[in-house]
């Protein structure tokens, strides 16, 4: 879906990125991540070139983006940044409209699509559609920022520190929308974020930048896995452990019923099992039977292996 | 605050020195204040005198405005941006120059009349319009002109969609407080021979008649203030500037 081949930007005598090779599948949800300055949010605006690389090229759905007017290209793909950038003098449904304007929709069409927009990201149409930026809170901001984004249906979002601005209880709703709206559009979406707690949380594939490089990339449990000791010192040391409250206990169960252990809540997490393992001294914990199925339990060693 | 409610201070100002410079109420007055009689400036005279300092404080106004505004649009885009210094400089220098200085300059290649009054309003307005203008344009937050971008306007569009409307109340307030001081400042223009409200009180100085003076310059006040009333009723409430909230 986006293809970055070789590319180096310089801007003046500073080296931005390095030679980077990086593709992004179709459905992704690929984050970028890294120290300040290590280049994420330069190898983002590549996509819809807010930057020009130095050497190298992009591809993004399949075409070399020097080949498309800027303009278009842009009109294309969904952007949202930290600072959302609502227009102040205009109201919310009019920011939402604001692509679909510019690509000439009908009146009628872009009204519809603007409600369904902001119901999409659970703001009430009735409520809010007329109100101004400054009459929102941050979270309701950057609600209508990627309602605005996903206007004219791109099927690319570009998103820069998009929860940086918000507050954490904003942040923590925000997250879960965001992969509630990839699991629902199935949208290709990049994120930069320098939080490795949401990069892990939000990841589909996993990109770690340094100085302008790729220092590893994959899925989420390969790049930790494998990652070496700076993925480790920036993600965190308990990255792994972290990650295990984001996967469903049940996933990982097996239907080998343990009458005896200890038993964990039906919607329990990873780290959910592994906790009560370890309060309870034992090496197997229980789930209770789902609607439609037997008794089941997890091992640690199934845990740790997170073989399914 | 609405701009009706804005509007109606200096509405109500421009009416009240408009009757005091009515040759009634103001003959009325200076007699009672037992200045003796003097002949008054009849009520035609003083409103066809109005109609010309109107037109002469537009005229200069509006190409204030035309010159300021498309300057501050020159110089504020990428293009522009190395005229910038020049243009400030001069600007402000004319602003430097004593409209009188202009008139009087103005003389020879002009002529007297209306044209050299209205091309000193011109060079001494236009300087706050200009820096007003590009103020404005400075101060439209970096993260709206990168969302505009981003989203696929065109420089054209981000210019109408954005820059523009977000400018539009600082730039409309420099225009209003300009054409207040050309209003005031067209009276200089007796001195150049174009008929203006000035004249009464030019006359009235030669000819130290004091009623003639105070008719002048409580006309000139009040179309000064009729002009601050009308613009803040045609182009909105004086600016609070629209803030980015995010």
């Amino acid at each position: 879906m986006i293809a970055f081949d070789g590319i180096s930007v310089r801007f003046g005598g500073a080296t931005a990125l390095d030679g980077v090779t990086e593709e992004v599948a179709e459905g992704e949800l690929c984050v970028l991540v890294g120290p300040s300055g290590s280049g994420k949010s330069t190898l983002l605006r590549l996509v819809n070139r807010l930057v020009e690389p130095t050497e190298g090229a992009v591809r993004v759905r399949g075409v070399d983006v020097r080949a498309v007017e800027a303009a278009r290209l842009r009109r294309s793909i969904g952007y949202v940044i930290q600072s959302v950038g609502l227009f102040p003098h205009r109201t919310v449904a009019r920011n939402v409209a604001t692509v679909p304007r510019l690509l000439g929709w009908p009146e009628a069409r872009i009204e519809a699509r603007v409600r369904e927009m902001l119901a999409l990201v659970r703001l009430d149409p009735a409520e809010f559609a007329s109100r101004r930026p400054r009459e929102l809170s941050g979270g309701q901001a950057q609600r209508v920022g990627i309602a605005r984004a996903l206007a004219a249906d791109p099927d690319i979002l570009l998103m820069d520190e998009p929860f940086g601005a918000v507050d954490p209880i904003a942040r923590r709703d925000l997250r879960a929308e965001l992969r509630r709206i990839h699991a629902a559009t199935g949208k290709t979406i990049l994120l930069v974020t320098h939080d490795p707690g949401e990069a892990i949380e939000l990841a589909s594939r996993l990109v770690v930048l340094r100085d302008g490089r790729v220092v590893a990339s994959g899925g989420p449990s390969e790049v930790l896995g494998g990652g070496g000791a700076f993925v480790r010192a920036l993600l965190g040391g308990d990255a792994a452990l972290r990650a295990l409250s984001l996967v469903p206990a049940r996933r990982l169960a097996e239907p080998d019923p343990a009458p005896d252990a200890p038993a964990l809540a039906a919607d329990a997490t990873l780290q959910d099992a592994l906790s009560l393992m370890i309060e309870s001294r034992r090496t197997r914990v229980r789930l209770p039977a789902a609607e439609s199925g037997a008794e089941a339990s997890l091992s640690l060693a199934r845990l740790v292996e997170r073989r399914p | 605050m609405t701009r009706f409610q804005a509007a109606r201070g200096p509405l109500a100002l421009a009416l009240a020195l408009g009757l005091l410079a009515h040759p009634g109420v103001a003959g009325t007055l200076w007699g009672a204040l037992g200045q003796g009689r003097v002949v008054p400036v009849p009520a035609a005279r003083l409103a066809a005198l109005a109609g010309q300092h109107a037109l002469v404080a537009g005229l200069g106004v509006l190409g204030a405005a035309v010159l300021g505004i498309g300057l501050g649009l020159v110089v504020t885009r990428p293009a522009g941006r190395p005229l910038r210094r020049l243009v400030e400089t001069v600007g402000a220098g004319l602003q430097a120059i004593p409209p009188v200085v202009v008139v009087a300059l103005a003389f020879p290649a002009l002529g007297f009349g209306l044209a050299p009054t209205a091309l000193a309003l011109v060079a001494y307005a236009v300087l706050p319009i200009l820096r007003a203008t590009m103020d404005a344009l400075d101060t439209v937050p970096q993260d709206l002109r990168e969302a505009a971008r981003a989203m696929g306007l065109t420089p054209l569009q981000r210019l109408r969609e954005v820059d523009l409307p977000l400018a539009a109340p600082v730039v409309a307030g420099a225009v209003r407080t300009a054409a207040v001081l050309a209003v005031a400042t067209a009276a200089v223009g007796a001195l150049a021979g174009a008929a203006t409200l000035g004249t009464p009180i030019v006359i009235g100085l030669q000819t130290q008649n004091t009623l003639s003076v105070l008719q002048g310059a409580a006309a000139t006040a009040s179309l000064a203030f009729l002009a601050e009333g009308g613009l803040v009723l045609a182009l909105g409430a004086p600016a609070r500037a629209a803030r980015a909230t995010a």
